[in-house]
């Protein structure tokens, strides 16, 4: 009993390690205003160009670092369109994904991508568990301390709130959620790295499967706060392998029911746990200077 | 003012002309032929009659999908789960065609209204979570899409499936179920109307009748709607009932009038799609109608480029996204405006 | 002025794209005409493909799309396929196909068939061929069977004398009637070794998702499973590389996983290609017609692999030569279920 206990929780907390690092990203672009949607667009470059990267320096923290590269890039092409060019966040994030899926299943085929196999992989720490776990842990204390114990993090908050206010501060709020678009992307870039050479070795097409969706889901289930989006990256983690486990142990029902799990895990705990959820108010809401 | 709707119609040509080109590398880059794959994604949209009421029936679903996330906007909501209340909607109507005695043609209105009815109750459930119990629509709509697909799968898999087929799908419903053709030979069937209907609806309903009017003002800033006394929890379910409606009606039309018969997989991504046709669109009827045209063209141009020419999926996803971004930038206008600007700048200096 | 400078890049970038566009464009037309001339009678005709999955899934839709450019290679005619396709989109897509002249149209896979027998009533000179269904057909429609049958029936015997702790897990993706089928057949010749021997399945839900695959896997293990099989295209790298890390020995059946993990100890391949090769070959030569195509082990497209790796730690002499002498029976044509019923 302890000992399927134990198995659970370990195996809840690995494979919902790339779901904690792409909510870690929503959630700092979220907390300043930015409706990130276009998540799994950037995980999925952030998958393809770990591998190639990984197989390439024959280091998956090389990889790692590429996809981060790359992942910076688009966020920051993401930044331009939002911040400068002021377009609805939403249906960019749409597009984003679009762009994200098409360019690695182009890319995939044109060099044969799928046949790299990544043999390099993180080291382990306590517990068996490779290290970027423990890094996804402490993001999420260290994001906790940034957003409310330092003068920076209140700003990023702030500009999430009230733009206008930050910006009679004289602080910049174009360049903060450039920022935020920034290490967002970054995080979310991990994710995907840690996705395709952490926790497997190939690159599949569609391999993040909606995660970046869910990453979005568990931000705004943790009511934009890094401790609340743990717990619903965790939910859904404990969903999935719950789902698994009770096929595994052979039960009597229908699969879809197991599959259908943690999507109705997640809106049950909505339900008993809710604390009105408020988004922040700029949310969404471009910036324009006046003049 | 002349001019500006000059710009109006010259400015999403451009964006769109401009989409092309890079779809033009793109696909040279691929080593195919743009010129031709252009031809092919217009043959695919509007070749012949067949495909352009293929094209108008995608257009339909898209733009109902579209219709329910501009709904729940213009009150502030966020639905993303067109999809879910779409597969509701399908059921519903199947449900109704397989289940209910009468005369068909009565059973075909009523598998519609159920369909619309369904969708509502579907999209009201996410309004309760949030009205009632502050369970935010973002997850609740996501998840809820994944349940209902798991769901559907069921269903169609086991309680309903067609005996004969081993195929997760119902029964082909007998003929007299099958929505009306407006033309017989070309196959396009009257969900192109209920779709205009329900954007002259959605016009009046918003911006000539005080409930709708209401309902915006609740959009805008929900305190200050609270202050002026309107009731924002009714005006929220409200509204989250027809955003699941018009989804609901999506699913009706798919199965009556299209497919025919339930099946796995019936929603096939108009949720997402739906969401870009509404903000292209500017969650205005006419702009809808425009973008659900415009996306509904890609799609079906975008099978046809797929199907006869080697030209992958995924260089159609990526014309897709150039098209919603191109538009989206508006250069053109973009442009225009800053020029405006600069003209008044130097007036008032 | 930033927005101007934007825009004069934008529009130069465009124009050199348009003469680019231009060029390319009237070169690959005219080694286009140059090929369709010089070929034979066979280069006249268009065949088109439906994929229910990407074309590149390493598994089961990919199977059929080289399937079809072998044909096309060799005969010289056009091969047309559109991957990922719509359950809605499915009706559409086959009478595009047939009313642009296209004169051999493949749906590949069960969720097709009904699609398929619609649109083949309306197209009596063309040529439909529907994968992994065996029922009812039209005079113009074909089926393939791809020995999903005798596909589980080995992999059973082979996971069936593995286990030790009488634990066998399936991953699969979907409970599709191929893949009940298939499973069914697994558990049935897994028993008839020992009937103590419990078999389990676990569905994903996905053929891409990797992870899930591999997640599922180490539930099973930690279940209490020594042997799994595992069946869902490119996401079942997942699973074996899970096998790899635990040191669990695996069977993948269906799709080949080479070289994928070190605790694969003998594959069963489906070859679809194949498969649909020479259904293809049949259609072009015109001796196809209608009825159903049954090809299994004795017509090589359900094959054995070569046993391997840490095979000899699970598998006694004996084991492996008897697995092979039934394989060998069946691929010399008798009945697979009568064998091992006789065998065991």
């Amino acid at each position: 009993m302890a000992n399927s206990v134990y198995t659970f929780i370990m195996s809840m907390i690995l494979y919902s390690t790339p779901l904690l690092f792409a909510a870690l990203g929503v959630l700092i672009m979220e907390v300043t205003g930015t409706v990130n949607m276009a998540a799994e667009g950037i995980m999925a470059v952030g998958c393809y160009v770990a591998v190639v990267a990984s197989a390439h320096f024959g280091n998956v923290w090389m990889g790692a670092l590429c996809a981060m590269l790359a992942a910076a890039v688009i966020g920051l092409l993401f930044g331009f369109l939002v911040i400068d060019l002021q377009i609805n966040q939403t249906v960019l994030g749409i597009a984003f994904n679009l762009i994200g899926a098409g360019l690695t299943t182009t890319l995939n085929r044109a060099f044969k991508t799928d046949a790299i196999t990544v043999r390099d992989s993180f080291a382990k720490g306590p517990f068996g568990l490779p290290i970027p776990v423990y890094i996804g842990f402490i993001l999420v204390a260290v994001m906790w301390v940034f957003l409310y114990k330092t003068h920076t993090g209140v700003r990023y908050r702030s500009v999430g709130e009230n733009p206008t206010v930050v910006e009679s501060m004289g602080i910049s709020v174009r360049r903060l959620r450039y920022t935020a678009c920034l290490w967002g992307a970054v995080f979310v870039g991990f994710g995907g790295a840690f996705l395709s050479t952490g926790l497997l070795s190939k690159f599949t097409e569609n391999m993040t499967s909606g995660r970046g969706f869910f990453a979005l889901a568990a931000v705004t289930f943790g009511n934009y706060t890094p401790l609340g989006m743990l717990a619903g990256v965790f939910v859904f983690g404990a969903g999935e392998t719950l789902s698994f486990r009770l096929q595994a142990g052979g039960g009597a029902f229908p699969y879809e029911a197991a599959l259908m799990l943690p999507y109705a895990l997640v809106i049950v705990f909505l339900c008993i746990f809710s604390r009105n959820v408020r988004d922040p108010k700029a949310l969404g809401v471009p910036y324009k200077k006046s003049r | 003012m002349n001019k500006q709707k000059v710009l109006g119609i010259v400015s999403p040509l451009v964006s769109i002309a401009l989409a092309m080109l890079s779809g033009s590398i793109l696909i040279m880059l691929i080593g195919q032929n743009p010129l031709s794959a252009f031809q092919l994604i217009f043959k695919g949209a509007f070749g012949n009659a067949a495909n352009m009421a293929t094209t108008m029936s995608k257009v339909t679903t898209l733009t109902l999908t579209g219709l329910s996330y501009a709904f729940a906007y213009r009150c502030g909501m966020i639905n993303i789960g067109a999809e879910g209340q779409l597969y509701m909607g399908a059921l519903c109507s199947t449900l109704c065609v397989l289940k209910l005695p009468g005369p068909p043609a009565l059973v075909m209105i009523v598998a519609v209204i159920a369909g619309f009815i369904g969708g509502g109750l579907a999209g009201l459930l996410i309004g309760v979570l949030k009205v009632y119990f502050g369970a935010n629509e973002v997850i609740t709509t996501v998840m809820f899409n994944y349940v209902m697909q798991y769901f559907v799968l069921y269903m169609v898999a086991n309680p309903i499936q067609d005996p004969a087929s081993t195929a997760p799908q119902t029964i082909l419903f007998p003929e007299a179920y099958w929505l009306p053709w407006l033309s017989f030979k070309s196959k396009l069937h009257c969900g192109i109307i209920l779709m205009v209907i329900c954007l002259i609806f959605y016009g009046i309903f918003l911006w000539k009748m005080r409930a709708g009017f209401g309902m915006r003002i609740v959009g805008q800033n929900n305190l200050a709607a609270e202050y002026a006394g309107l009731d924002v929890k009714k005006n929220r379910l409200l509204a989250m009932f027809f955003a699941g409606g018009f989804a609901g009606l999506a699913g009706a039309i798919e199965v009556l009038g299209v497919q025919h018969r339930l099946l796995k997989g019936v929603a096939s991504n108009y949720g997402f799609d739906g969401m870009a046709v509404a903000l292209l669109g500017n969650t205005t009827p006419v702009g809808m109608l425009l973008s659900g045209l415009l996306i509904g063209a890609l799609k079906s141009g975008g099978n046809a480029l797929q199907m006869f020419s080697k030209v992958p999926a995924s260089a159609v996803d990526l014309i897709r996204a150039m098209v919603i971004i191109f538009v989206l930038v508006d250069l053109v206008r973009r442009i225009a405006q800053s020029r405006l600007e600069k003209r008044r700048m130097k007036v008032n200096g | 002025m930033k927005l101007k400078k934007l825009l004069a890049l934008v529009l130069s970038v465009a124009m050199l794209a348009l003469c680019l566009s231009g060029c390319g464009g009237e070169t690959k037309e005219d080694g286009g005409s140059a090929d369709s001339s010089g070929g034979g009678d066979a280069s006249e005709i268009k065949m088109g493909l439906l994929l229910p999955g990407s074309a590149n899934d390493g598994g089961w839709s990919q199977m059929a799309a080289d399937a079809f450019e072998a044909a096309a290679n060799e005969y010289g005619c056009t091969a047309d396929y559109t991957e990922s396709v719509a359950a809605t989109d499915m009706e559409t897509i086959m009478r595009g196909y047939a009313d642009n002249g296209y004169s051999i149209i493949v749906s590949h896979g069960a969720e097709f068939l009904d699609a398929s027998k619609q649109v083949a009533k309306d197209y009596p000179d063309i040529q439909f061929i529907n994968t992994s269904s065996m029922n009812g057909m039209d005079p113009n429609l074909a089926g393939i069977d791809f020995g999903s049958a005798e596909l589980g029936y080995i992999t059973g015997l082979i996971a069936g004398m593995a286990t030790e702790s009488n634990k066998i897990g399936l991953v699969c993706a979907m409970e599709g009637d191929t893949t009940v089928l298939c499973n069914e057949c697994v558990e049935y010749a897994a028993k008839k070794i020992n009937p103590d021997i419990e078999v389990t399945v676990v569905y994903t839900g996905s053929f891409d998702d990797q992870l899930k695959a591999k997640q599922a896997t180490a539930e099973l293990i930690n279940n209490g499973c020594d042997v799994i099989a595992m069946n869902c295209d490119a996401a079942a790298i997942g699973a074996v590389q899970q096998c790899d890390e635990a040191g669990v020995v695996c069977v993948p059946y269906a799709t080949p996983m080479d070289g994928q993990g070190s605790t694969i100890i003998c594959q069963v391949i489906q070859d679809a290609q194949l498969g649909i090769q020479v259904a293809v070959e049949k259609a072009i030569e015109g001796t196809l017609g209608s009825g159903a195509l049954a090809m299994g082990i004795a017509e090589n497209v359900v094959t054995l692999d070569d046993f391997q790796g840490p095979y000899s730690d699970v598998l006694t002499d004996d084991e492996v030569n008897q697995i092979i002498e039934i394989f060998d029976k069946v691929y010399n044509g008798e009945d697979v279920k009568e064998v091992i019923d006789s065998t065991f």
